[in-house]
Parts: C-alpha cells; sequence; structure tokens
C-alpha cells in the first residue's frame, strides 16, 4: 500500500473495505475515477474519438484493464500494464500481425542487451534497420510489413535511440518490464504518431506521486484531449478554407489561421496518449505547453512538442555543447542548435519514411526548418546574452506587463501561422501564389484593422487567464479538491456524452443538431476530399504533412492502389485528352476485374453498328460511372441493363444496350470530345451524361494540366477563357487552378449547348444524369446542392433531359457505400442504389426509354 | 562543505535566474528543472558556473533533472565530482 493510500486508512473501515480501499474514502475516489473514465469511454466512442480501434477497442480495454489495475498489488501493475499492451496490439492488428511486431520489438531490445560493445550492438541495430527499410520500401514483399512497419517504427525508431543512450549512461531502470512498457505502451498501436518519450524519464515518473492524482491527472487529460479534437473537428469542417478559394486578406487570415490551428489535432492525439498511461501510474508530463501562447521562437520551441524537444536536447543538443568545451559559449550554442534543426528535419523525413513508406524533401518542408531553425538560434543567443528570468510563483504580472505579452504572442502567432502555411503547403509557388490571390492592398489593410483588433483582445484575454501567474502550483490531494475536480470531470463528460442523444438533441434548432451530429462524425473537409479524389488521377499525396486526418487516410491506402494510367489498361494520348483506355486488356485493378473490350471502353464486346430492335444508351462519366473498385458486372451501368432487358423490356422484341464510355478522371470537356470522336459511330438513341457536382473542379484541374504542359487548348471558348484567366505555363499549379475555376460555370455553359447540338444533329436524346458521391452526411452540403442546381440549370437550358439521382445514397453511411476508407468511389452497394434509383426514374419517365432514332 | 555549496549554488540561482525573489522562497528541494524555473540554456549556464566555481567537469548525461533538480542535488553531484 503506498504513503497515501495508508493515510487514508481509518480505523472505522470494515475488513472488506480496507483490504479493497483502505477506507471509504479511498472507495469514494475509486468509484468517482471508475465513473470518469467509463464516461470518457461512452464519449469517445459517441463523438468516434479518433479511430475505430480506439473507441470501440482500446478504449474499453484501458476501461477495463484500469478497474483490475487499480486493485493490484504494485508489484503486479507494471507486468499487467505488459499483458493489457500486448492484447491490445492483438486487437488492434490480430493475431500473425501482432505475432510480427511482438517478434521483431524483442530481437530489437535483445539487442541492445546483447553482452557487446556499444559499436557492435549499434551496428547490429543499423543492420536490421536496413533490413526493415528494404521491406519498407517493398523490395521484398511481405503481406504484414504495411501493417506492422509503421506501428513497430513509432514505436521503435526514436526510442531505441533514447534507449540505448540511457542503457549507456546507466540511467532509468533497466528491468525488462520497465522496457516492455516502454516500447509496447498500449495507446501506441492506434496512434503511431506518438514516437518519442523519455526512457528516465517514463521511469522515474511511474507512481511518483499519489495514484489517485496520477489516475485524476490521466482523467483530466483524457478530457482535454477529446475537447482538442472537438475543436479541431470544428475548425476543420466549419472554418478551414481551400487555399483555391482564398480571394481576399480576410480569406488569407482564416485560412492561415485555421490551417495553423489544425495541428490540435495531433495536440489532442498526444494529450489522450499520455493521459491514458496515467490510469496505469505513469506520470509524464504534458506533451505541449499551450505553444499557441508561446512569447519568442525559443519560448515555441520548448512548448510546441516537450517529448521531442528534451528528446533533441538529451541525445544531441548537450553531447554536442559539451564536446566543444574549447569553444566560446556562442559558437557551441550555435553550432549544437544548428546540428539540432539538422536533425530535426532529418528526423522529420525519417519518421515519414517509416509511417507513409515513401520519402518527404520537400522544398517548404526543408524551407520552413531552416527559417525556424535560424530564428530559434537567434533568439537563443540573444536570451542566453541577456539571461531568462524566471519567478517562483507568487508574483502575478501587471496589467501592462499583461497587454506587452499578448503583443509578443500574437505578433510570435503571426509569423509562426506564416511559416507554418508555407510549410503545409505542396510547393513554395503555390505558396506565394496564396498570397498574390489574397490582393493584399493598403486599403485591404486598413480595412482589416478591427480584425486585428479583435485578434488581440482575444490574446489578451488569453494571456490574463493563462500567464498571468506562473502555474507551478502543486496538486491539491485533498480529498474534497479531489471529488470537485472529479465531479467537474463528470459533468463536462456527461453533458458531452448526453449532447449527441437524440432526445437532447431534440432541444436545440436544427443548425445546432446538424452540427452536433456532424461532430459526431469523423470525416474529411470540403478541400480535403478534393485533394484525396485528385490523388485518383495523379501521383500526389493528398496530405504533406502530419497535420491533419488526411495522411492517416494515406497511411491506410494499400500499396497496391494505382491510377489507371499506372496499369494496362490506361495510357498517355499526348493531346488535350491526356488519357484514354486501351483496347482488349483485362486485369484486376483496385481489387476488381476490369475488362476494356476492343473499342477502348470498359463493357462488353458489342458490335459498333446498333442492331435492329436495339435502344442502346451511351454513357459517359468519369471514375464512378468507369466502376472504379468494382467488377464488370456490379457497374451500375451493368445492373441496370440487366434489369432493362429482363424486366422492362414490354416487347420480347426490345432489347437495350447500355455502352460504358465512362474513363476516370474525364471532364465534361473530354466527355464532348469523346462525344463527337467517338460515341455517335456507335449510334446510341440516348447519352447518359453522368455528372457530378465537382465537375466544375475536375474541368479546371484538367485544364490547368494542359496549360502547364503547354498543349493545345481545344475550342474557342476555352482558349478564350484561358485568355481572361490570364493564366500561362509559367505559373503555379495551384495559381491556375484558383484562376480557372472561376470560368468553370462559362465553361460549362459553353459545353453543355454543344454536347446538346451534337446529339441532336444524330437523332441522340442527350441526359443530363446527376449522380451523388460518397461523402459522410454534412458533406451533402449546401454547396454541392447549389452546384448542383445550377448545372442542372444549365443543362436543361441545352436541351437536356435531366435525371436527378442526388439523393440516392441517402439514408446510408458513407463507410457503407465507399470502395476502401482511403476511395470515396461507390462500392457495389452504392452501384446498386444507383442502378435502383435510375431504373425507377426511367419507368417514371418513359420519353427517355422511347425516344428512338 | 555542502552546506557552503549549496549557499552558492542557491546565491548564484537567485542572483542570475530569479531576481527579485525572496530568498526564503527557494529552499534546497524546490524543483528548479521540473519546475520550470531552469530550461535547457539557464541549465547549461549553471553547469559553466559549477565547473568554473568548482573546478568540476560535468558530463552531457549529467545535466539532467536527476542531477540538477534541486539544490541538494548540485551539491551532491559537485561534492561526488569533488570527492
Amino acid at each position: 500500500m503506498s504513503k497515501v493510500d495508508a493515510n487514508l486508512t481509518s480505523p472505522t473501515s470494515s475488513g472488506w473495505l480496507r483490504t479493497l480501499f483502505g477506507d471509504w474514502m479511498g472507495a469514494a475516489k475509486f468509484l468517482s475515477l471508475a465513473i470518469q473514465v467509463g464516461l470518457l469511454v461512452l464519449v469517445v466512442r459517441q463523438f468516434q474519438l479518433e479511430n475505430r480501434v480506439f473507441y470501440e477497442k482500446i478504449m474499453p480495454l484501458a476501461f477495463g484493464g484500469f478497474l483490475i489495475h487499480y486493485f493490484l498489488p504494485q508489484r503486479y501493475r507494471l507486468p499487467f500494464f505488459i499483458v493489457l499492451s500486448v492484447v491490445g496490439i492483438y486487437a488492434a492488428l490480430g493475431f500473425p500481425n501482432s505475432l510480427w511486431l511482438i517478434g521483431l520489438g524483442l530481437l530489437l531490445i535483445g539487442i541492445c542487451h546483447l553482452p557487446a560493445s556499444l559499436a557492435v550492438r549499434v551496428t547490429l541495430l543499423l543492420a536490421m534497420a536496413a533490413m526493415l527499410v528494404v521491406l519498407r520500401l517493398g523490395q521484398i514483399k511481405v503481406a504484414w510489413a504495411g501493417v506492422v512497419l509503421p506501428i513497430l517504427a513509432s514505436m521503435f525508431m526514436f526510442r531505441l535511440m533514447v534507449y540505448l543512450y540511457d542503457l549507456k549512461h546507466q540511467k532509468g531502470k533497466t528491468s525488462l518490464p520497465h522496457a516492455l512498457a516502454y516500447f509496447f505502451m498500449l495507446p501506441n498501436v492506434v496512434f503511431p504518431l506518438f514516437p518519442v518519450v523519455d526512457y528516465s524519464t517514463f521511469c522515474r515518473t511511474y507512481y511518483d506521486s499519489d495514484r489517485h492524482q496520477i489516475y485524476q491527472k490521466g482523467i483530466n487529460l483524457l478530457l482535454l484531449g477529446i475537447i482538442q479534437l472537438m475543436f479541431y473537428r470544428a475548425i476543420n469542417y466549419y472554418w478551414m478554407l481551400p487555399p483555391e478559394d482564398v480571394k481576399s486578406l480576410s480569406d488569407l487570415a482564416q485560412y492561415m489561421t485555421a490551417n495553423y490551428l489544425l495541428i490540435l489535432w495531433l495536440i489532442g492525439l498526444f494529450t489522450l496518449v499520455v493521459g491514458m498511461l496515467h490510469l496505469f501510474g505513469f506520470n509524464l508530463p504534458k506533451p505541449m505547453q499551450r505553444f499557441f501562447l508561446a512569447a519568442s521562437f525559443t519560448d515555441f520551441w520548448r512548448r510546441a512538442n516537450v517529448y521531442w524537444k528534451d528528446f533533441m536536447q538529451k541525445v544531441f543538443f548537450y553531447p554536442l555543447y559539451f564536446r566543444l568545451r574549447k569553444l566560446g559559449a556562442t559558437s557551441r550554442l550555435l553550432l549544437a542548435l544548428a546540428v539540432v534543426f539538422v536533425c530535426t528535419w532529418f528526423f522529420h523525413a525519417y519518421q515519414w519514411f517509416w509511417i507513409r513508406g515513401s520519402f518527404l524533401f520537400s522544398a517548404p518542408d526543408m524551407l520552413f526548418w531552416a527559417i525556424f531553425g535560424v530564428l530559434v538560434i537567434a533568439n537563443s543567443i540573444l536570451e542566453n546574452k541577456r539571461g531568462r528570468q524566471q519567478a517562483l510563483g507568487q508574483r502575478a504580472l501587471a496589467f501592462t506587463e499583461i497587454v506587452v505579452l499578448a503583443l509578443r504572442v500574437m505578433g510570435l502567432f503571426f509569423i509562426v501561422t506564416v511559416l507554418w502555411s508555407l510549410w503545409t503547403s505542396t510547393s513554395v509557388a503555390d505558396w506565394v501564389a496564396l498570397w498574390s490571390n489574397a490582393n493584399i492592398t493598403l486599403d485591404a489593410l486598413i480595412k482589416f484593422i478591427p480584425i486585428l483588433a479583435l485578434a488581440f483582445g482575444v490574446f489578451l484575454t488569453a494571456a490574463y487567464l493563462f500567464e498571468k501567474t506562473p502555474q507551478r502550483a502543486a496538486a491539491n490531494s485533498g480529498f474534497f479538491p479531489f471529488l470537485r475536480t472529479a465531479a467537474v470531470t463528470s459533468a463536462v463528460s456527461l453533458f458531452l456524452f448526453l449532447s449527441g442523444k437524440p432526445a437532447a438533441l431534440a432541444s436545440f434548432d436544427n443548425r445546432t443538431q446538424e452540427i452536433i451530429r456532424d461532430l459526431q462524425t469523423a470525416r474529411l473537409n470540403q478541400h480535403e476530399v478534393e485533394l484525396l479524389t485528385r490523388g485518383y488521377y495523379e501521383n500526389l499525396n493528398a496530405a504533406n504533412q502530419f497535420n491533419s486526418q488526411l495522411w492517416e487516410l494515406d497511411m491506410k491506402k494499400s500499396d497496391d492502389w494505382p491510377m489507371i494510367q499506372e496499369t494496362a489498361a490506361g495510357r498517355g494520348t499526348g493531346d488535350f485528352m491526356r488519357l484514354e483506355l486501351v483496347p482488349s486488356t483485362s486485369l484486376i485493378f483496385h481489387n476488381a476485374k476490369v475488362t476494356i473490350n476492343r473499342w477502348g471502353f470498359r463493357d462488353q464486346d458489342y458490335e459498333q453498328k446498333k442492331p435492329h430492335g436495339v435502344y442502346r444508351i451511351a454513357v459517359l462519366g468519369a471514375s464512378g460511372p468507369f466502376g472504379s473498385g468494382v467488377s464488370d458486372d456490379e457497374i451500375f451501368e451493368a445492373i441496370l441493363e440487366a434489369r432493362l432487358n429482363r424486366e422492362n423490356g414490354g416487347k420480347p422484341s426490345v432489347k437495350y444496350e447500355l455502352l460504358n464510355f465512362s474513363v476516370p478522371g474525364y471532364c465534361t470537356i473530354r466527355q464532348l470530345l469523346l462525344l463527337e470522336k467517338k460515341v455517335v459511330a456507335f449510334e446510341p438513341d440516348a447519352v447518359f451524361l453522368c455528372a457530378t457536382p465537382r465537375d466544375e473542379i475536375s474541368l479546371a484541374r484538367h485544364l490547368t494540366h494542359v496549360v502547364k504542359d503547354g498543349g493545345d487548348v481545344p475550342f474557342d471558348f476555352l482558349r478564350t477563357i484561358v485568355q481572361k484567366a490570364e493564366v500561362n505555363k509559367d505559373m503555379s499549379f495551384e495559381q491556375i487552378f484558383t484562376r480557372l475555376k472561376e470560368f468553370g460555370d462559362e465553361a460549362l455553359a459553353e459545353a453543355f449547348p454543344r454536347f446538346a447540338q451534337i446529339c441532336r444533329e444524330h437523332g441522340i436524346l442527350p441526359v443530363y444524369v446527376l449522380t451523388p458521391v460518397v461523402t459522410p452526411a454534412a458533406e451533402k452540403l449546401k454547396r454541392d446542392a447549389k452546384l448542383s442546381t445550377r448545372f442542372m440549370n444549365l443543362a436543361q437550358a441545352a436541351g437536356f433531359a435531366i435525371v436527378n439521382l442526388s439523393s440516392a445514397f441517402d439514408g446510408h453511411a458513407a463507410e457503407e457505400l465507399r470502395v476502401k476508407e482511403w476511395d470515396l468511389h461507390p462500392n457495389a452497394k452504392g452501384h446498386q442504389l444507383l442502378a435502383d434509383r435510375l431504373y425507377e426514374t426511367l419507368r417514371e419517365n418513359s420519353r427517355i426509354l422511347l425516344a428512338t432514332k | 562543505m555542502t552546506e557552503a555549496t549549496k549557499a552558492t549554488v542557491k546565491d548564484y540561482i537567485l542572483r542570475e535566474f530569479l531576481p527579485g525573489e525572496n530568498p526564503a522562497a527557494l529552499t534546497d528541494s524546490t524543483p528548479l528543472i521540473s519546475g520550470g524555473i531552469l530550461d535547457s540554456l539557464s541549465t547549461l549556464k549553471l553547469v559553466t558556473f559549477l565547473e568554473e566555481k568548482f573546478g568540476v567537469q560535468i558530463e552531457a548525461h549529467e545535466a539532467d533533472v536527476e542531477h540538477l533538480d534541486t539544490i541538494t542535488n548540485i551539491a551532491a553531484l559537485v561534492h561526488a565530482k569533488k570527492a
């Protein structure tokens, strides 16, 4: 029994109470802790934080484990935590993968303890790392590598360095249980971005104070992490702007601030991990210390990621600084810090490699670390000369000091926000384009002053609330303060949990209900969906930093998930079309059978000349109607064709043929060219132009590629648009795209009548089929609805018959209908729903099915 | 010897990092690194002071919370080095 537990024992306690809890106060503390953790499990599940394995398996496992762990004698607690961690690994990865992970991990730990010199052990570890690099690169294919190696790396890639350092200097405990708990710690299996913890701190802080206080601190951290993740969602869903939407100074400010605040995701994850570790006695420090309120670059570096800073300080900064004794203090500092920032940049790329399996050597990344490194070094040298004065906690800041502090914090926030926007840009040119698109003028700056004043008010309030007094007050370990904290945490958790329940939701207005429901869903924002979609057609990493959930989605992406042009079924054309399907090919694409017929479209091998008595429909679309991710017979077009022939022929002589001319990535303009060059030769009676609200973007992106490549632009109206947009191939991709996107409507307004005109000339009925996209509910957006209405009106005015299938996926969750988590194309079920809805619509609208030539 | 070392160290910390603070508020067990009084740069300054003042050489792995977190720890380190 710990010292504090013993203090709680009262002479009036009954036998069982004394045995289990010490006394009634111990029982009350346990009960309150159990209730709080239980509530947090419910909240995490209610809000689907952060991934399914976490909220369905790891959180409940941690809760159950905590309840048992609480009653174990001290000597059994660490072994129990290890067992729990192993169970967590098994629950997350399954049997063979968890065996590989644990086996490889034990091998790495074993090498550290070989009775050989440090040099020999390091050499062996490097040899093993080289072997793992080969596996990570996919040079040798093993089924488990993609799943196991990122998690193994997150556990070992940095911790091994710290562990070896501490072994060398005999710091921390060298017992096997401590090592196993350190490397295999429970939450790590679902949060691979949490790689660095100092080993000696891990050992030193294990039950270093009253255990109830440690548990309560953990619960507080868990709740804080949950709230941070909710704020992240709110910012990501409602405040974050796509960079191409930045058109003014206020847009730029909104984009940069939201972009920076997305780091709340990472903060939330780290806080959850550390909070969970507290439940098992690891009294680790908070990983981030309100770095939004940092007042200098060194202050930011100290607060932003405490664990990383400690790692760099221990393994690189101090050893180098102490080795350079012969140099002056400033030179030592400069050199040692320069090495720290080169290492930080390199290790960031190193971490990226292990987790993503690709290399991150981008100009924005290098530039960011170079600029940030120089600023921190300069600030450190200045601070070292001037001295940094602290206080012991008694003296509060005067109001004028708070005002000065708020100004400094705001200034630093601005600079870091700007740097962050550079770091997260896809290229330096795109970042420059972001600024030039914002049209910053003197007039705009003057109009921006009230926003700056408002921002200053926010910083002033935050500085007053959080920075007025140094925060070194020890936690109050009294019984009633403990219960008070527990009551507040429980109340907040209960509120969060109940707020999502239908009965409670009903008391809010519709908009609030919609927001609460949305915040309970893990989804991508509009821009991220577009980046993900763009990734289907371009060799592009959707996420270029660990700054949002998007990279996590990318990480899950199978290595065997090529673009169509990377397979035998697709090839470049060298002209405006850029891509076409290769006739007479058959292959497995995205786990589904794809057959391209002799005419170069994905369908059966029809005769070009329409047989007598056949009603022929040509389907034109992009990757959705193409059937990306589903087999030939699962595409809605194939299902519909079969059903029409089975149920709706009416007369035995009528046969329907649906020819699928869809090609991944094709926009309306390319479909127009395809209609002219290829489709009309097949004598269709009707053409279904399958569209989505994203067609405008798809068109602008394609045209951007053509401009960027210096290719020929077809049609006078398109050439006029390129001229009016004042774009040329020397501009950045984002800059061209941003400008061309503005002309999306105009392009469609010209393309639709041409399309309809060609149809009329060949006696074809043009039909505009608006198809839905697979995204979570809120993504269905007013924005999409507005665009859809606009495009349908344009098509209708051009003479198209309209078929609106936009509600075909209503009532179904995105995860039911998408091919994979990282691939939002409709799966077989989605295609079935589309086919059913289209069939019903066609039956109601017999004009389309009867419009024979 | 140890008490004198403690007094010297305390005097330096008060002068260098906590000017204007009540000396009585800084005790031998006040957490310096874990309490945020010493950051990495201040720690290096303190190490330089200890090396110059007491003629000892402190290693990189000793510049940590285990050896320098309190005045008592610091005095013990200096004492061990000089022994």
